[in-house]
């Protein structure tokens, strides 16, 4: 049975999280409005994990990007422990994406004039300069998805899968609170999808960050204890996988 | 950083196409400012060789004692090393063997070097007598090689004004030649071949001779008109030359300024010019010395009556050629205006009585150059005098040293001896008896005295009249120091002028070929800037995603910025740096230009590269900014777009009201394009100038692009684009279209909804071209640019042709530029005879003064005070402008294409005739004043006249491309004014008669140039005349033409750019195209179609404007346009653009394969 979700529990504002409030997306035609987004609403604890799964169209991306802070809603709200990144400058919103939200690709988006190596260091240059205590957290992210002895590779020298891992230890280069996954292991092969979604997983409870993925993959959203589908721009919950504790709440 | 090394690094190849644009644009814009450094240096470097040694000159009107300048000698300061004593005149030379003539020499002779001093030039200089030394430009003129016997005309130098009733004005009178071997032909650019004290760039033709022949030709023994001053190095030329006019004051003789002072009659002296009428300076001079002495002077004023009749007698007695005298007074008491004192020999003569009335006639000049009676001319009761005193026959009454002397006539033996100027009717028969004992008797003493004012009035003309000013004999000697001590030598045009000073600060502020340059370059730098713009921009827009990761992964919208900006600028950088080796090759390329393919423009070979650090800064610093601009527009949207549609790689921020925005950009489109029809409009009815049109012609031209820039916009501006026309969005919603207004052109249906998405450009016949139309709206700013850029470079092309002047006048309209004057006549000595008359053609020494030629034609003789040519043929800024007098007759008739006037006048001639306050008006060139002179109607032009006095020549109004574009007008009344002694006429304008054929013209300025070949003159025709000036202007249009040729090159170029850039992009469409089957040459002319698309909408675009723009200037004026030439570039550039594309397109895309799909 699914169901909903438009409303948050008022309580898990207070120790933190994610809340989504009545999140709204329209385009402008030269007829009726695109709406993209209807009314999304839910909330997840500090550490909560969700799979979000849907046809294409249905809106996912759009509501990733929203919530990644990298496109605007037309109305409702987000907020991350307590922050709601929409009513900041374009300074304060920058800082916020920089710090607050880690963002894995489906396409990757490696810079291909940078090493592997660079490309995670690349996420720490949006704060400030990048110190050798940056360089060693970035060769250390790479050891942590096994991409030890390719730090100096260019994409271009990569594999598919190794490519996306560098992504994922770029997401989480600045510690994150927030990790979102755009069909991380849509361009990959089951089995390097599956590894690229349990090293996720681990990184992501070794974070202690919420972790939102956006999947057509079964199996990698079998790896998540919420499930939630996306049909036509409305949100709707799914069965809970129980592989984890369920901790996500909406309506 | 390093992220700022990897871009540039890893992005190479775009870069170097950046920094490529970016080094042309420097080349070109410094290149243009190295241009004007370069003519600069090479006019001073001119300079420097055309005065060689000699820093300081004084050349005068007047001759002077040649020991004047070893008396300076003496009196030298440290600084000075030579002081030559030197003649310059213009005269004309003709070759014995080959009877080849030219006019316009300079013939100049120097004395040899005093002991110690250098000489002027090496060699054998000066030459040795009956042998001259002439340049290349002479030598070539009269085809003269060493050895050739050479015959030189020159003026002579005449003791009486020309314009005074008695002076001797026949060719014999007036001219003297010199035949001369040449020993030397000096062609390497130096002082003999280019010295020119005038300097203009263009070499002058130049004689020089021996001094002692000059002085013997000219009759000015041991006299000189010009001292040369080599001074030693480290001496401040200006400080100097004041050094040497106060030294000249201390150094200068009463015989230096022409002056002599010896006793007359028993208790007085007097003092006399060497040129009869003592120059009033002089006599100001004088008097003020006799105030300084309380000394009582009288000055005199005489002259030749032709006749003096008792007019109250009924008796009637006439007395015939009485010299008389005005004087200031007589020992009986002072005369009133009409009163007259006679001696007793006249009274007796006419048996009259104190209180009778007597009249007079005498010879007057008029401005024409015609002797007529005074009677004829003055009112009857001027001439009318009663008698006051009769004067006993001593002392004053009889006192024949009062006259000066006058050749022929004061000299001679008898007064049937009389040897008159020719004009000057003397009949003999009229001489008695009483007459001829008279003159055995008390020679030529007056008879008759006049109120000295009354007299000045009565004959004195502009040069004053006074004969001698007699001062008591005792008192002689007290009265010349005292006259020495307030004579001032520069009151008499005798100033040593720091010339080489002045010549190099001319070579500095002359036609500004800097702003010429940028001018004409202008397109190419806005080409070369939009190229950096255009390519910038595509390398930042071709790295969307990767600037949406930066900013999702929390880079600021400024710090993206930043990156965008630096990452430019260093290219910029580079570029520059590039470029300034660019600009040297360009700047050396433009000179060799100007040496040879556009040399009309300079008329010499002497231009040369220079290159001046300071403005290689400036060019830079310049480039940099117009990189940081377009660098600026191309990196503004950094930020603005939400990093999610910037991974999507779209550049397009949600939201945006494109339709809205659009529509503003239409409809501003539509109301420039109005108002350039509305400035077009008024320029053809005359309202304003026809070169208003061309405003005009811009205005609709950037309306044409506002429009395009609205229809080109996409519809939908919030969703990304990808592979646009096909429909195949890789995002949500993916629809692009052009808006409404393009919608009939590229046949769009216009139903709403999704339906029509990518469907129906496919629909009907050639889906291609039409698919590739509409994609051109894509990119509007692309677009848009690659139009403008074709569009201005066609529009420049277009009206530079049109300004183009070929056009030949009709010769007998009097509103056409050359007046309605079929010929105009140019003479270095002038003419002191009327060609209007069979007498005065007779006084000119024309063989055949009643030859039928004459008949019917009308002859305007000016007055020409010879400074420095102010045409565009001289690129230095004249400091002393040619002037010519323009006679009543010629104010009257008016005529000419008038431009603009200080106030609005029927004939802006008579403006001449307006008294301006302290200001004397004139008339110039419109193109003269603002390009050369650098002035405009109403403003003020300093000169010094020829008496030494500093005036103000106001502009009171222009003419447009007329014949007097290397002369100033003014008024002949004011000119006589301002230049008494330049007597005789230096231009003639002639009218032939009604419906005269070419023929008859040419056989006229045959006659002409022949019968007067010895005042040195040339005949043109004033067709000939423009066709000089248009020429130079042609010249600087043909320059700019090739410039704005290779701006619409690298327009072309752009344009290759962006499609090249466009395939890259779009290589997955091409791929999608490729798997569904499209053949290879389907892709290249799908995307070319988009390019043609373009390029045609540019250059319709361009040439409409441009020809509507010129509609009033062809409509107005003799232009012409080449229209085959014109199309044919049109076309030309047509075909370059469709085959560069075409390569472009084949290079960079057209090789795709479906496998390419799975790459991106």
């Amino acid at each position: 049975m699914t169901s909903a979700i438009t409303q948050p529990p008022a309580n898990d504002l207070n120790i933190g999280g994610l809340v989504v409030t009545d999140l709204h997306k329209e385009y402008p035609t030269p007829t009726d409005p695109l709406v993209v987004l209807r009314d999304v609403s839910f909330s997840l604890p500090a550490t909560g994990r969700l799979a979000i799964v849907g046809p294409s169209g249905s809106g996912k991306s759009t509501l990733l990007n929203i919530l990644g802070a990298i496109d605007l809603p037309t109305g409702g709200s987000v907020t991350l422990d307590g922050v709601n990144p929409f009513v900041l400058s374009s300074k304060e919103l920058a800082h916020y994406r920089a710090q607050k939200i880690g963002f894995v690709f489906q396409d990757h988006h490696l810079l291909p004039q940078c090493t592997a190596l660079e490309n995670v260091l690349v996420a720490r240059l949006a704060i400030g300069s990048a110190t050798a205590e940056h360089a060693k957290r970035a060769s250390g992210l790479l050891r942590d998805v096994g991409l030890e002895g390719r730090a100096s590779h260019l994409p271009a020298e990569l594999s598919g899968g190794e490519r996306q891992r560098v992504a994922i230890a770029r997401a989480l280069m600045n510690s994150p609170r927030l990790l979102l996954c755009d069909e991380p292991t849509g361009n990959l092969d089951t089995k390097t999808g599956h590894a690229v979604g349990e090293l996720l997983m681990r990184l992501a409870d070794q974070s202690a960050a919420v972790l939102i993925a956006v999947t057509h993959s079964p199996s990698f959203a079998a790896m998540f204890p919420m499930k939630m589908g996306m049909v036509d721009g409305k949100m709707e919950r799914s069965q809970e996988t129980g592989a984890r504790s369920q901790n996500a709440e909406g309506k | 950083m390093f992220l700022l090394l990897r871009n540039l690094r890893y992005f190479r190849g775009v870069n170097i196409a950046v920094v490529i644009g970016m080094a042309v644009a420097t080349a070109v814009l410094t290149g243009a400012l190295m241009v004007g450094d370069s003519v600069r240096g090479s006019l001073a470097d001119l300079a420097r060789q055309r005065l060689g040694a000699v820093d300081v000159a004084m050349i005068s009107t007047r001759f002077f004692d040649q020991g004047l300048a070893a008396r300076l000698r003496e009196g030298q300061g440290p600084g000075v090393a030579a002081i030559t004593p030197a003649i310059l005149i213009r005269g004309g030379a003709a070759n014995e063997q080959s009877n080849l003539r030219t006019a316009d020499v300079q013939i100049a002779a120097v004395a040899a070097p005093a002991k110690g001093e250098q000489p002027l030039a090496t060699g054998d200089f000066p030459p040795v007598r009956g042998t001259c030394v002439i340049n290349g430009e002479l030598a070539d003129a009269i085809g003269a090689n060493v050895g050739a016997s050479v015959l030189l005309s020159v003026p002579t130098q005449s003791d009486l004004p020309r314009d005074s009733a008695l002076s001797r004005r026949s060719r014999s009178d007036t001219l003297a030649t010199l035949r001369v071997t040449v020993a030397r032909v000096e062609r390497q650019n130096g002082f003999l071949s280019l010295f020119d004290p005038n300097g203009s760039q263009r070499a002058r033709r130049n004689a020089w001779v021996n001094l002692a022949d000059l002085h013997e030709m000219i009759d000015q023994e041991q006299r000189v008109n010009a001292i040369f001053v080599q001074l030693k190095s480290g001496t401040d030329d200006r400080s100097a030359a004041s050094t040497l006019n106060d030294q000249l004051t201390q150094a200068a003789r009463l015989e230096d300024y022409g002056l002599d002072i010896h006793p007359v009659g028993d208790n007085e002296a007097s003092v006399f010019a060497r040129e009869t009428y003592i120059a009033p300076p002089i006599v100001d001079a004088a008097l003020r010395a006799a105030q300084a002495l309380h000394l009582h002077v009288r000055s005199v004023s005489v002259n030749l009556l032709n006749s003096v009749a008792s007019a109250s007698s009924s008796d009637l007695k006439t007395i015939h050629y009485a010299v008389a005298s005005g004087i200031d007074q007589l020992d009986q008491g002072q005369l009133k205006a009409d009163e007259i004192a006679i001696n007793q020999w006249t009274a007796d003569q006419l048996t009259a009585k104190v209180g009778d009335t007597l009249s007079i006639d005498f010879y007057l000049r008029q401005p024409d150059g015609n002797l007529t009676d005074a009677s004829k001319v003055l009112p009857p009761a001027s001439l009318k005098f009663t008698i006051k005193f009769i004067l006993p026959m001593e002392g004053l009454g009889a006192d024949p040293k009062l006259p000066p002397n006058y050749k022929g006539l004061t000299d001679a033996a008898s007064v049937a001896d009389w040897n008159p100027p020719e004009g000057l009717n003397i009949d003999k028969k009229l001489v008695t008896k009483a007459d001829e004992d008279y003159w055995q008797k008390y020679r030529a003493a007056p008879k008759i005295f006049f109120n000295l004012d009354t007299a000045k009035k009565l004959w004195g003309g502009a040069y004053g009249g006074i004969t001698g000013v007699r001062v008591p004999a005792a008192d002689a000697q007290r009265f010349s120091d005292e006259l020495l001590r307030q004579l001032k030598p520069q009151s008499l045009g005798m100033i040593f002028h720091p010339i080489k000073a002045e010549q190099l600060a001319a070579a500095n502020g002359g036609t500004d070929f800097s702003e010429f340059f940028v001018m004409f370059s202008f397109f190419l730098i806005v080409a070369a800037a939009l190229l950096v713009a255009m390519l910038f921009r595509l390398n930042v827009e071709q790295r969307a995603r990767q600037l949406g990761l930066l900013g999702a992964l929390g880079f600021a919208p400024a710090k993206l910025r930043r990156l965008s900006l630096a990452e430019g600028m260093i290219l910029a950088l580079i570029g520059g740096v590039i470029g300034l080796a660019g600009a040297i090759g360009y700047t050396w390329l433009i000179m060799a230009g100007l040496r040879t393919w556009w040399i009309g423009a300079v008329g010499t070979t002497a231009m040369r590269l220079y290159v001046l650090p300071l403005t290689l800064a400036y060019g830079l610093v310049g480039s940099l900014i117009v990189a940081l601009i377009a660098i600026l527009w191309a990196v503004w949207r950094v930020g603005k777009t939400s990093p999610a549609r910037l991974l999507a790689g779209s550049w397009e921020s949600a939201g945006a009201t494109g339709r809205r925005r659009g529509s503003i950009w239409r409809w501003a489109g539509i109301a420039l394009v109005l108002l350039g029809i509305v400035i077009v409009v008024i320029a053809v009815t005359g309202r304003i100038s026809a070169e208003g049109g061309f405003g005009g012609g811009v205005a609709m031209l950037i309306g044409i692009l506002f429009w395009l820039g609205g229809s080109l916009r996409p519809r939908r501006p919030g969703l990304s684009p990808s592979l646009g026309a096909l429909g195949e969005g890789r995002g949500e919603g993916s629809v692009e279209r052009p808006s409404r207004a393009l919608a009939p052109t590229l046949a769009l249906p216009r139903s709403t909804g999704g339906g029509d998405r990518g469907a129906s450009p496919l629909v009907g016949t050639g889906p291609l071209l039409r698919l590739g139309i509409r994609n051109a709206s894509r990119h509007t700013a692309r677009g848009v640019l690659a139009v403008g850029l074709i569009g201005f470079a066609a529009f420049t092309l277009i009206t530079v042709a049109a300004m183009r002047q070929n056009g030949v006048p009709d010769p007998d309209r009097r509103d056409s530029e050359t007046g309605g004057y079929r010929l105009m006549l140019t003479a270095d000595i002038p003419l002191l005879g009327d060609l209007n008359s069979v007498e005065g053609r007779r006084i000119l020494g024309v063989r055949q003064p009643q030859a039928p030629a004459f008949n019917g034609v009308q002859f305007t003789s000016l007055r020409m005070w010879a400074g420095q040519d102010v045409s565009c043929l001289n690129l230095t800024r004249p400091n002393s402008p040619t002037i010519l007098g323009i006679p009543q007759q010629m104010i009257q008739r008016g005529g000419f294409p008038q431009g603009s006037a200080i106030t609005p006048a029927a004939n802006p001639w008579t403006l001449l005739e307006y008294d301006q306050g302290d200001s004397i008006p004139v008339m110039a060139d419109a193109d003269t004043l603002e390009y050369v002179l650098k002035l405009s109607v109403g403003d003020d032009l300093p000169i010094t006249d020829q008496l030494g006095i500093k005036r103000k020549l106001k502009i009171a109004s222009t003419l447009s491309k007329s014949i007097f574009q290397g002369q100033l007008l003014m008024s002949d009344a004011n000119f006589r004014r301002l230049f008494p002694a330049q007597n005789g006429f230096g231009m003639v304008l002639v009218e032939t008669p009604k419906g005269a054929t070419p023929e008859s013209s040419r056989d006229l300025a045959r006659l002409l140039a022949s019968e007067l070949d010895d005042y040195s003159v040339s005949v043109d025709t004033t067709a000939d005349r423009l066709k000089a000036y248009q020429n130079v202007q042609n010249t600087y249009l043909s320059t700019f033409q090739t410039l704005g040729a290779l701006g619409l090159m690298l327009g072309t170029l752009g344009l290759a750019v962006v499609l090249v850039r466009t395939v890259i992009e779009r290589r997955a469409e091409l791929a999608l195209l490729a798997s569904m089957g499209f053949t290879s040459a389907a892709r290249v002319r799908l995307m070319l179609a988009e390019n043609a698309f373009l390029l045609v909408i540019g250059l319709v675009a361009g040439a409409g404007c441009a020809l509507i723009g010129i509609i009033p200037a062809v409509m107005t004026s003799s232009r012409s346009i080449n229209a085959p030439a014109l199309v044919g570039t049109l076309l030309a550039v047509l075909f370059i653009g469709l085959g560069a594309s075409s390569i472009a397109v084949r290079v960079s895309g057209a090789h795709v394969t479906p496998a390419d799909l799975r790459r991106e």
